[in-house]
């Protein structure tokens, strides 16, 4: 019950690896104000979290004794951010922990000079504008709490290069260079910046959460052919399920990591290392 | 920047910029109170709703109350459920955007629970409590007309005061925190049955004021009073004065007198205890509804206290653990419950309100009757229960070491010298002495003792300087198995005379060629010069049965002659055993002899340094007294350890800072008085703590020199600490009351010391030993009880608060000096300090004065000197006059000559201007008649308010006028006594001392006695 009596806004909480946060930071003891986007997009060619999906996350955060906000946000509007952040500050009076997790890793597939710049310009503002938005909002908040931590959830993509996804590759990076700016800035403060870097994820059924499957799709390979290709790449010979991130980002939310600020906390079954 | 206007970065710098430290929302939570009431099953959810809607509809400004319904997956009694109330229960609201916030809890088994938070500042106790019982009353109609401004008023004084700047917080000095800790704790008390119709406001108001007492070294209690929210004016200080002989009843009743004086000088009082470390809120509620009083603790420590119709008491602790400890706060709580059943079951009315009696009662006399038993006093309720005794004991007594002693002292020796036989032992001007010639020459010693008629258990006086001969002879006479009496040739003759007569030493080591008084004088090169043929344990006359007495040290008395304090070879083992590893003293070390053996600090020096194989440097007298020459030394002689008094090492620390040559020193340890850590800034500016260690001992020469150890860093200097750590393994520590009763973490009081390092007594002082030394009936242990204020931390240590007797009284506030001391060497010019009492003139104690002398800063910045002290003291803690001087005067021992100091402080008020420094006068003038009622007084110089206020006024030596309260001008219950024996003496009628409580200002004494005067003297 690291977390008891914190307040966490975590973005992308539909499903997935943000789901695995949302359930591991409510058995922390934490309220959470979730958001997704709640909608499908032209621009992204696969299904986005669904608020039905976002209900389900939160009732199962709710059945370990947390109170949940739910809301439905597009982190390419600074409004909406702004606005869920007044509405947490409502309900739950402080915001101690903001985990950016909502992400998109396509459109991809292409050769880097071959992406529209209606797709390049997606995956940025998504990936890479979403979570400073959301930094944006909260660092006030934080400020004038004097402590506080933020949570960028970026990708082993945001340490090294994938062939055919230079829109998602450039998206982490940039996150990465953001959490260490921000580091320095807020250090002073008491407010903590890291990043998380999940490798690759391996779907679940329970959780909703398809990344392989929307790599494959991108790649026009079969699902199977995908997981085989990551099982191959990662050391350890099984990926990494999104309750390991969940709990790189609960580590990252308590106090266990008070010291820890512009650090990049890599998830990824081995999958850098060589 | 990439900060938002919105936030002022300087705000939320230093020490509470830390990961989850809530800074902003500690203030809100302050300010936040909140009530959870069921919701009858039968209101249907469609009603419910609508009012929910409707109360934030229409709240004003729009938007200003949240109405929240939300379903909780969980049975009601689930424990995740109970958890997520609890959380509910305690989220703050803020003043300006949502003062109130209603959720509702839904839960799976369909019971359903209302919590509503409001900010103080717009919704008090009884808003929130008609609040809640509107919106879940069953009976309401749907049509149920209400404004929310029926519930929401503002509360403008409640606001203002309860602002308290979390950075400039006075953390109280009992709360011992933990450095590191923060966050806040809630602790529940149990219930308590009351008398119903809030009469136990008062009780449990008296009931804080005695547990506070003992934890504050002052004559009032006080606290801020946040009473009856809903009432427009309800914050104030509140303050009591704690007598232990008081009846219980009669500390309640006044303490019902005092929450009724109902004036608006009350409300100004609570502006004035911005700084207060306790508040009280009390309130008035119902069982049915649960009621949180604050979210944050309003100050570091806050009790609340709630009473159901029935008059059941509720109380509730919130403590900022940065400044409170948990443990505490858990004694707190326990001392809480049993003072207020106490005072409750004291105060039931069983007795008739008599006049009579009441007024006895209030005067602590035994006239009104009863048995004792019947009517307990404060001093009758113990301040722990068992088992906190038992922890507050265990806490600070630390186990032996399982290493078997040596039987002797000699024996101990004996076997170094065996293991290190042409190790450099003592070094002194005439050369050095190897162990094995320095045990040669103490066996040699031993028989040229025994020839003079020395027996096993003689004492022999050793009168010598500091000497290698010196050690020799110390040897020597233990190896006789006799017991030494040093004494130093600096004392006068008189004294020496009288040391000599009074241990019985047939025998004195000197180079005196006449000692007074003695029988046989002995020259120290005789033990040595002619050798005296017998086998080496022919001199074994050593005791073989403990506790035999290696040493008798004269320790100067408070009042009266000089005592020696016997001290057994067991006890000087044991301080060695007990440091050896801690410290690492090993045969690498080279320690000096720089102290007075007459001190016992040299009894350190020279068997901490020869039972562990290390070697003596002697210093001459004229190094000792040279800060540099001495500096000269410990770089040229590659010194190690260096024991000093603080005092010296002040001294030091100033010739260091020009001096060049590097020090081998890897361990400081300081003894023989307070430290005021202050003064080692300069040090570690030039020395690392990681090299040279700092060690900081307390001790008394009953106990065998040490019995706490602390190592000191920069972050001890920077937090100000005055903790002298834990006890060494063997000693234990034990802080008392007046009564001898342990006292809870955290609370001043006496420190006892037992364990390994008691003496065996005073010397022939059979009646002095018995009140000093004795076996205290609640640990079974023998303990010395040290005359020393402390204070026990919960790990153990133990902070040094001074010596009791250094609490000084001057106009009825009770101070201590060492307090105003640090103010002065906080100051960077300063590197010693000295704050002393000076008896007025034939010893009027109303005419004493304080004087403070400072060792550093240049006679112009006197001025600045008083302007930094004025910014921390009260005024009344002000020194009359600062006088710089180039060094302070220091006893034999090297401690501070507080007495040459009184004396330099009388010549300096005789000449204007003092030949021995610097000196800022600025005795005060009686201030100018503030209010300009003056006049009115001229009218009749015969009517008591005339006369009460001259009275006051020389009582005081300030003008008084005629709403001067008496307290806040200092007033206790010595000087009401001497008011009333003024006032009697002026032929004004008599008042007992409640009745000066009840009409403090001369204006209300003064009609009280005119009508006394119409009815007695027609």
């Amino acid at each position: 019950m690291s977390l008891r009596g914190r307040t966490v806004l975590l973005t992308g909480a539909a499903r997935g690896i943000g789901r695995a946060t949302a359930v591991r930071l409510a058995t922390e003891g934490a309220d959470l104000v979730l958001t997704d986007i709640g909608r499908d997009d032209p621009d992204v060619p696969y299904p986005l979290g669904r608020t039905d999906q976002l209900e389900r996350t939160a009732r199962s955060c709710r059945e370990q004794g947390a109170s949940v906000l739910t809301a439905g946000m597009d982190v390419r509007s600074q409004d909406a951010v702004d606005k869920v952040v007044t509405q947490a500050l409502e309900r739950f009076g402080r915001i101690d922990v903001a985990v950016s997790n909502a992400g998109i890793g396509a459109p991809a597939g292409k050769a880097t000079h071959e992406f529209t710049s209606a797709e390049w310009s997606v995956v940025l503002d998504v990936n890479l504008s979403g979570p400073w938005r959301v930094l944006k909002a909260v660092a006030p908040v934080m400020l004038a709490q004097g402590a506080g931590s933020i949570i960028n959830i970026s990708s082993t993509a945001g340490l090294v290069g994938y062939r055919l996804f230079a829109t998602y590759v450039a998206s982490n990076h940039g996150l990465i260079g953001l959490t260490r700016s921000a580091a320095l800035d807020y250090a002073p403060f008491g407010i903590r910046v890291n990043a998380v870097c999940p490798g690759p994820v391996g779907d679940d059924d329970a959780l909703e959460c398809r990344m392989t499957a929307v790599v494959a799709q991108a790649l026009g390979l079969s699902y199977e052919e995908q997981e085989a290709v990551d099982l191959e790449s990662v050391p350890t010979e099984s990926l990494v399920q999104p309750a390991d991130v969940a709990g790189a980002v609960a580590w990252l939310a308590g106090d266990d990591s008070r010291r820890v600020t512009g650090s990049v906390v890599t998830v990824d079954s081995g999958y850098t290392v060589r | 920047m990439p900060f938002s206007a919105t936030t002022d970065p300087a705000r939320t710098t230093g020490a509470q910029a830390r990961a989850g430290s809530p800074a902003v929302t500690a203030r809100d939570g302050a300010s936040s109170h909140t009530v959870v009431l069921p919701v009858p099953p039968e209101l249907a959810s469609t009603v419910l709703d609508s009012r929910l809607r409707r109360l934030a509809s229409r709240s004003k400004p729009p938007d200003s109350i949240r109405c929240y319904v939300e379903q909780v997956p969980l049975p009601h009694d689930d424990p995740r459920a109970e958890r997520r109330r609890e959380q509910e229960i305690g989220r703050a609201v803020d003043a300006e955007r949502i003062p109130l916030r209603a959720v509702l809890l839904v839960f799976s088994d369909r019971r359903r629970d209302l919590v509503l938070v409001g900010h103080r500042s717009r919704v008090g106790r009884a808003g929130l409590g008609r609040l809640a019982r509107f919106i879940t009353s069953a009976c309401g109609s749907e049509e149920d007309e209400y404004l929310p401004d029926q519930f929401l008023t503002v509360c403008p004084d409640v606001e203002q005061p309860l602002l308290w700047d979390c950075e400039r917080r006075c953390p109280p000095s009992w709360g011992v925190p933990e450095p590191t800790a923060r966050g806040t704790l809630s602790r529940p008390l149990p219930a308590v049955p009351g008398p119903a119709g809030g009469g136990g406001r008062a009780a449990v108001l008296a009931a804080l004021c005695l547990v506070l007492d003992r934890y504050v070294r002052d004559d009032c209690v006080e606290f801020l009073l946040l009473d009856s929210p809903e009432a427009t004016r309800c914050l104030r200080g509140f303050s009591l004065a704690i007598d232990p002989e008081e009846h219980l009843s009669a500390l309640a009743r006044r303490a019902e007198r005092r929450l009724l004086a109902d004036d608006v000088s009350e409300v100004s009082n609570a502006s004035e205890l911005s700084n207060a470390s306790v508040a009280v809120v009390l309130s008035q509620g119902s069982r049915s509804e649960k009621y949180t009083a604050c979210l944050a603790p309003i100050r570091p420590l806050t009790v609340s206290w709630e009473f159901a119709e029935d008059g059941t008491v509720f109380g509730t602790l919130h403590a900022d653990t940065a400044a409170v400890h948990p443990r505490v706060v858990e004694q707190l709580a326990g001392q809480l419950d049993r003072a207020v059943r106490a005072v409750l079951a004291a105060a039931e009315p069983a007795e008739p309100t008599e006049p009579a009696a009441a007024a006895a009662a209030a005067d602590g006399s035994d006239r009104a009757g009863g048995e004792p038993a019947a009517r307990p006093r404060g001093r009758d309720l113990p301040a722990l229960d068992p088992p906190e005794v038992a922890a507050v004991l265990a806490a600070a007594d630390v186990p032996a070491p399982p290493n078997p002693l040596p039987v002797s002292i000699g024996t101990a020796f004996a076997r170094i010298a065996d293991r290190h036989p042409h190790k450099v032992a003592l070094s002194g001007e005439q050369g050095d002495l190897t162990y094995a010639e320095l045990h040669d020459a103490a066996q040699n010693g031993a028989r040229v003792l025994r020839r003079q008629g020395v027996e096993p258990g003689d004492r022999v006086g050793i009168c010598l300087e500091r000497e290698a001969g010196l050690v020799v002879a110390m040897l020597s006479v233990l190896m006789a198995g006799a017991t030494y009496v040093p004494m130093d040739p600096q004392y006068p003759s008189d004294r020496l005379a009288w040391t000599a007569a009074d241990a019985g030493a047939r025998t004195v080591i000197t180079r005196m060629a006449e000692f007074p008084g003695a029988a046989n004088v002995l020259d120290p090169d005789r033990l040595t010069e002619s050798a005296v043929p017998g086998r080496d344990d022919d001199a074994g006359q050593e005791p073989t049965a403990p506790p035999a007495a290696a040493y008798a040290i004269y320790t100067s008395g408070s009042t009266g002659r000089p005592k020696g304090v016997l001290v057994p070879h067991s006890n000087v083992l044991s301080l060695v055993s007990a440091t050896r590893a801690d410290l690492r003293l090993g045969p690498a070390d080279v320690w000096t002899l720089f102290h007075s053996s007459a001190f016992d600090f040299s009894v350190w020096e020279i068997w901490g340094c020869l039972l562990t194989g290390g070697t003596l440097v002697v210093v001459p007298y004229w190094v000792s007294r040279s800060p540099k020459e001495f500096r000269r030394l410990l770089v040229h002689r590659r010194v190690t350890v260096l024991n000093q008094t603080p005092s010296a090492f002040a001294a030091l620390v100033e010739a260091d800072r020009s001096a060049a040559g590097d020090l081998s020193v890897r361990l400081v340890v300081f003894g023989g008085e307070a430290l005021d850590v202050a003064l080692l800034r300069p040090w570690f500016h030039r020395h690392s703590h990681l090299h040279c260690r700092l060690v900081n001992m307390y001790g008394i020469t009953e106990t065998t020199v040490h019995v706490t150890a602390q190592s000191l860093t920069p972050a001890d200097v920077a937090a100000g600490s005055r903790s002298v750590g834990r006890p060494l393994p063997g000693w234990r520590v034990s802080v008392r009351d007046v009564s001898g009763g342990p006292l809870p973490f955290g609370a001043p009081g006496e420190i006892w010391v037992g364990g390994r390092g008691v003496a065996l007594g005073y010397l022939g002082r059979p009646d002095l030993t018995a009140s000093r030394f004795l076996d205290d009936p609640v640990s079974g242990h023998r303990f010395y009880r040290s005359g020393d204020l402390g204070r026990l931390h919960p790990d153990g240590r133990l902070d040094h608060l001074g010596r009791i007797d250094n609490q000084v009284k001057l106009r009825g506030f009770r101070i201590e000096l060492d307090e105003i001391r640090s103010v002065f060497l906080e100051h960077s010019s300063v590197s010693a300090a000295a704050v002393v009492l000076v008896p007025g003139p034939d010893g009027d104690r109303a005419r004493a004065r304080l004087d403070a002398f400072v060792v550093g800063p240049g006679p112009d910045t006197v001025p600045t000197l008083r302007a930094h002290a004025a910014r921390s003291l009260p005024d009344y803690m002000m020194p009359s006059r600062i006088t710089v001087l180039g060094d302070l005067p220091r006893t034999v021992n090297g401690k501070t000559d507080t007495a040459r100091l009184v004396a330099l402080a009388g010549e300096a008020a005789e000449t204007p201007s003092s030949p021995s420094g610097t000196t800022d006068d600025c005795d005060r003038e009686v201030l100018p008649n503030r209010t300009g009622q003056g006049a009115e007084l001229d009218s009749d110089v015969r009517r008591p308010l005339h006369r009460l206020t001259a009275i006051l006024t020389d009582l005081f030596e300030r003008a008084v006028v005629a709403e001067d309260d008496f307290f806040e001008m200092g007033g206790n219950s010595l000087l009401a006594v001497r008011l009333s024996r003024a006032v009697e003496q002026a032929g004004l009628p008599r008042f007992s001392l409640h009745e000066l409580y009840l009409n403090p200002t001369p204006s209300r004494l003064a009609s009280l006695l005119e009508s006394r005067q119409e009815v007695t003297a027609p």
